[in-house]
C-alpha cells in the first residue's frame, strides 16, 4: 500500500516537472489558448451534465477559432511579445470568442431543430397508421375498430355462412 | 256466380249447381257436363281433403265396361273456387234413377227375389269379377250407396268407391266381422271377399227393404254377428226364401275360405241350387270368461271383448283364471299354441313388467283371434289400414299417439306369423313397419309422424299449411307449389315446415335423411336452418327438373340477408349481393344454394376479420404510443439535440481546424 502510494506520488511529480518545462519552453503558445479558450472553460464550469455536450459543443468551435492564432504564433515569431501583441488585438478576440459564440448558439439552436424534426416525423408515422385504420374500416366495417357493425342487432349469427 | 272448372278439357264442373241427392258421406256432389264425347248427365264428386282418395285405383277402374257401376268419365285436382283450393274432382255418369235409399235407417218397397237377382246380382257379380280381375276391391258397398241405373228402376248399380279409402263409409254391418272390428278409417283395403260380403248385406237391404239392425251399436252388431253368426244377426229374424236364404249363408259367412265365391254365385244364378250352409259358429268354451263384468263364451269375443277393455283387460290377461279357461275350458289346441307362441308360458306373462301390460293385452288378442285387426290402447286397426286411420285425423293428439303407441309396439311381425294365409303385399309393409320406430323416434323435421303420415300413404297431398290448399301430391308438384305462394304477397314464415321435410324425404328417392338431418338444428331461427331448408327444395328442384323458380329464391335471399350481412369483408359482401341476384334472377336454387353454402369463404372471411381487427388494434396501439411521444417532444429534443449540437459542432470545429492548418501549409 505504501509502495503505491509512494509510486504515484513519484509519477505526479515526474509529469508535473516535465509540464513545467514544456510550459517554459512553449509559453508564448499557451497564452493565447489560456485567453482564448475561455468561454469553453466557463461552458465547461455551467454545464451540469454528465456527458458535457455543452462544453463539447462550445469547446469544438472555440478551438476552431484559437487555432488560427496560435499557429501565426509558431510561423511568424514564438515569442511573449507577439503573443500580447496577439492578445491586444481585438479581432483575435472577436475571432476566437466568435467562433465560441457559434458554438453557443450550435448548442442552443439544434435542440429546436431536433424537436421540430422529430414533431413532423412522428406525425407522418400518425397519419400513416391512420390512414391504414380507414382503410381497414372501410374494407371490414365498423366492426373491425370493436363498433357496432352495419344491421348487426337483426343478426341472428354475427358470421353466418354466406 | 262460380266459374265453371274444367278437367282435363273434358268435363266442366258447374259449382253452381250442387246435386245433394247424390252427396256421399266425404264427398259433395256437383252436376258436370262432358264438353266433347257423348255422355250423359255426369256428376262430379269434390273430395274432403282430409280424405285421402283411392289415387291408385282410378286408372284400374277407368276401363271398366260392365254396367252394374256408376261409369267414370274422368278425374282430375282442380282449384275448387266455393272452397278457395285445389280439391280432388272424380267424374261419374249420373244415374238416372236417383238413390236406392237415402240413408241407412230408411225404409223401401222390397223388392222381389227374382228382381234382386236380374237387376242387381247379376250385373253386381260380373262387375265384381271385372274389379277382381283389375285387383280392385270396390269396398263401398253399402244400402245408401245403391242406385238405379235407369228411371224405370230396374237396374240398381253400385255407386262410387273411389273418394274414400276402403270401407270408410261403410256401416260395421256392412262390414266382415274382421273388418267391423277395426275402426272405420283404419279398415284393411280387403279384396272380393269383403265385396261379396257386403253384396250379401245389400241383398238383405233389398230383400227385406230395410236394415233390421240399424238402431243397434257398432258393438252390439259385432257381438251379435259373433254370437249368432252374421247371417242371423243381420236378417233379424226376418223371413227369407230358402233360395235365397242359401245364397246369403254364402255371402255372409263368418270363416273367409268358406265364403262364396264369384263363381259360386254364378252358379248360384244359373240355377244350381244346395242345401243351405248352416252358419259356422266359433265353440263355446266350457264356462265363459268374464271381462269387465261381462261373460263371453267364444274366443272370438273373449279377444274383442278384451280389446275393448284394454285398461283392465292386463288383469284378466294376466290371471290364472285366464291360464285355466283357456287351456281347460276352451279346448282349443290351435289358440293354445298361439298364445304360447306370441304371449308365452303363464310365468313369462306374471313376470312381464307392468308397463308392458298393454302390449301383453295386444298379443293375447292377436293370439286369439289371428283374423281381428291388431288391437292396441283402444286402437283397433288393419296393418293397412293405419295409413288412412292417421291421415283422416292427423290433427288430432291422441289419434297421433294411438299411431305411434301402435308402431312402436312392432306388433306387425307377431301378427303376421299368426295368419293362415300368406299375402305377398304384406311383406313390403312388414318391411315399412319394421323401419317405421326408427323413424318415428326421430324428432326433427323429415322424421317423427308427419314422415309416417307420408311413408303409410302412397298419394297423400302435403299437409304443410303453407301449401296444403295447393293439394301437392306429388314430389314434381312441391317446388311449383312454393313458387305459387312466394308469388303471393304473404311471405311470412319460411317455405319449409315439418310437413314439407317430411313430405320430400318420404316421396322423393333422391332426397335421402342426410338431406333433412340438417334442419333437426338445435337453432330453428338462425341462417343454418333456412340453408338446410334451401338444400333440400334446391334438390328437389333439380332432382324434379321444375324449372326455375324466380319467387321461391328471392323469399330465401330476404331469409339470409342477415347471413350475408354476416360476411365481414363489405367488398366481398357486395360481390355476392350481385352474384345472389343473379342466381335469384335465374330461379334455380341450386346456385344460391352454392353461394350460401360456401362454407369456406365464410372461414375465409372469418379469419381475414380477426386479422384486421387484430391490425386495426395494433395501430391503434402504436397511435397512441406516438401520441405519447410526441407529449414527450421537448424532452426529446433536448435530448437528442444536445447530442446532435455537440457533434455538428465537432464536425463543424474539425473542418474548420483542418482548413486552418491547410491554408496556413500553402
Amino acid at each position: 500500500m505504501t509502495t503505491t502510494s509512494a509510486s504515484s506520488a513519484a509519477t505526479r511529480t515526474i509529469f508535473f516537472v516535465i509540464v513545467a518545462a514544456v510550459g517554459l519552453v512553449t509559453l508564448p503558445t499557451i497564452l493565447i489558448p489560456g485567453v482564448g479558450m475561455l468561454p469553453t472553460v466557463g461552458a465547461m464550469v455551467s454545464d451540469r451534465r454528465k456527458e458535457k455536450y455543452a462544453t463539447l459543443c462550445v469547446g469544438a468551435m472555440n478551438f476552431t477559432g484559437v487555432l488560427p492564432f496560435m499557429i501565426t504564433l509558431w510561423t511568424e515569431n514564438h515569442s511573449y511579445e507577439r503573443a500580447f501583441q496577439m492578445i491586444a488585438d481585438p479581432f483575435t478576440w472577436l475571432v476566437m470568442y466568435g467562433a465560441a459564440a457559434i458554438g453557443w448558439a450550435i448548442y442552443f439552436v439544434a435542440p429546436g431543430i431536433v424537436g421540430m424534426f422529430i414533431g413532423m416525423r412522428t406525425e407522418q408515422r400518425v397519419q400513416k397508421l391512420r390512414r391504414r385504420q380507414r382503410d381497414l374500416v372501410e374494407e371490414w366495417g365498423p366492426g373491425v375498430a370493436g363498433g357496432r357493425r352495419d344491421g348487426e342487432e337483426k343478426e341472428t349469427k354475427p358470421a353466418g355462412r354466406a | 256466380m262460380a266459374e265453371r272448372v274444367v278437367i282435363k278439357e273434358r268435363v266442366e264442373v258447374d259449382p253452381d249447381r250442387p246435386l245433394p241427392q247424390f252427396d256421399l258421406p266425404h264427398a259433395k256432389a256437383y252436376s258436370a257436363v262432358a264438353r266433347r264425347e257423348e255422355h250423359g248427365d255426369l256428376v262430379a264428386y269434390v273430395c274432403d281433403a282430409r280424405i285421402p282418395y283411392r289415387h291408385n285405383d282410378i286408372e284400374p277402374i277407368r276401363g271398366l265396361s260392365t254396367g252394374a257401376m256408376m261409369r267414370f268419365v274422368e278425374w282430375g285436382v282442380a282449384a275448387w273456387s266455393p272452397a278457395r283450393r285445389r280439391l280432388p274432382i272424380l267424374v261419374y255418369e249420373r244415374p238416372q234413377g236417383g238413390r236406392v235409399a237415402q240413408a241407412i235407417p230408411d225404409v223401401i218397397a222390397p223388392m222381389s227375389d227374382e228382381r234382386i237377382v236380374r237387376g242387381f246380382i247379376t250385373p253386381a257379380i260380373a262387375t265384381l269379377r271385372d274389379l277382381s280381375t283389375r285387383g280392385v276391391p270396390h269396398r263401398a258397398m253399402r244400402p245408401d250407396n245403391l242406385y238405379f241405373a235407369d228411371t224405370a228402376k230396374k237396374l240398381v248399380v253400385l255407386g262410387e268407391c273411389l273418394t274414400a279409402p276402403p270401407g270408410l263409409d261403410n256401416p260395421v254391418f256392412s262390414e266382415t266381422l274382421e273388418q267391423g272390428m277395426a275402426e272405420p278409417g283404419a279398415r284393411a283395403r280387403g279384396g272380393i271377399g269383403e265385396d261379396l260380403y257386403s253384396l250379401g248385406v245389400c241383398v238383405i237391404f233389398l230383400l227385406l227393404g230395410r236394415n233390421p239392425v240399424h238402431e243397434m251399436t257398432a258393438t252390439e252388431i259385432i257381438e251379435r254377428k259373433i254370437s249368432h253368426g252374421s247371417y242371423g244377426a243381420l236378417t233379424g229374424g226376418a223371413r227369407i226364401q230358402m233360395n235365397m236364404m242359401e245364397l246369403l249363408r254364402g255371402l255372409l259367412s263368418d270363416e273367409p275360405r268358406e265364403r262364396w265365391s264369384v263363381r259360386e254365385v254364378e252358379l248360384w244364378i244359373g240355377g244350381r241350387r244346395l242345401t243351405p250352409k248352416q252358419a259356422k259358429l266359433p265353440p263355446k268354451a266350457a264356462r265363459p270368461m268374464i271381462i269387465a263384468g261381462r261373460e263371453y263364451e267364444n274366443v272370438r269375443s273373449v279377444a274383442e271383448a278384451l280389446g275393448r277393455n284394454w285398461l283392465t283387460a292386463g288383469d284378466v290377461v294376466r290371471g290364472h283364471d285366464f291360464d285355466n279357461w283357456l287351456r281347460r275350458s276352451l279346448n282349443d289346441e290351435k289358440v293354445v299354441e298361439n298364445v304360447n307362441k306370441v304371449v308365452g308360458n303363464q310365468a313369462a306373462i306374471q313376470n312381464a313388467s307392468e308397463a308392458e301390460t298393454p302390449r301383453l293385452v295386444t298379443r293375447a288378442c292377436m293370439a286369439l283371434d289371428p283374423g281381428a285387426p291388431i288391437r292396441h290402447k283402444g286402437f283397433s286397426a288393419h296393418i293397412d289400414g293405419v295409413g288412412a286411420a292417421l291421415a283422416l285425423e292427423f290433427e288430432r293428439d291422441e289419434v297421433r299417439q294411438k299411431v305411434a303407441d301402435f308402431i312402436n309396439g312392432r306388433f306387425v311381425g307377431l301378427w303376421m306369423s299368426l295368419q293362415v294365409r300368406t299375402r305377398s303385399d304384406l311383406a313390403e309393409l312388414y318391411s315399412l313397419y319394421d323401419r317405421l320406430p326408427l323413424i318415428l323416434n326421430q324428432t326433427g323435421p323429415g322424421f317423427g309422424m308427419e314422415r309416417v303420415l307420408y311413408e303409410l300413404n302412397d298419394h297423400i297431398h302435403c299437409r304443410s299449411a303453407l301449401i296444403e290448399h295447393l293439394y301437392v301430391t306429388m314430389i314434381e308438384e312441391l317446388v311449383p307449389a312454393l313458387e305459387r305462394v312466394a308469388a303471393s304477397k304473404d311471405r311470412s314464415g319460411r317455405p319449409m315446415d315439418r310437413h314439407i321435410a317430411a313430405f320430400a324425404v318420404a316421396r322423393s328417392p333422391d332426397v335421402d335423411e342426410r338431406y333433412v338431418r340438417p334442419l333437426s338444428g338445435v337453432d330453428n331461427t338462425g341462417t343454418d336452418h333456412i340453408l338446410a331448408a334451401l338444400t333440400v327444395l334446391a334438390r328437389v328442384q333439380a332432382m324434379s327438373k321444375n324449372g326455375p323458380a324466380p319467387n321461391l329464391a328471392a323469399w330465401f335471399v330476404d331469409l339470409m340477408k342477415s347471413a350475408v350481412n354476416g360476411f365481414h369483408n363489405l367488398k366481398q359482401r357486395k360481390a355476392i349481393e350481385q352474384s345472389i341476384t343473379r342466381a335469384a334472377e335465374t330461379g334455380l336454387l341450386i346456385e344460391l344454394q352454392h353461394i350460401y353454402g360456401d362454407s369456406k369463404a365464410a372461414q375465409r372471411d372469418q379469419q381475414a376479420y380477426s386479422r384486421a381487427q387484430q391490425e386495426h388494434q395494433h395501430c391503434g396501439a402504436q397511435i397512441q404510443q406516438l401520441n405519447i411521444e410526441l407529449q414527450n417532444r421537448d424532452h426529446m429534443a433536448t435530448e437528442l439535440g444536445e447530442q446532435v449540437a455537440a457533434v455538428t459542432s465537432g464536425v463543424v470545429g474539425s473542418i474548420g481546424s483542418t482548413a486552418v492548418i491547410i491554408m496556413f501549409m500553402l
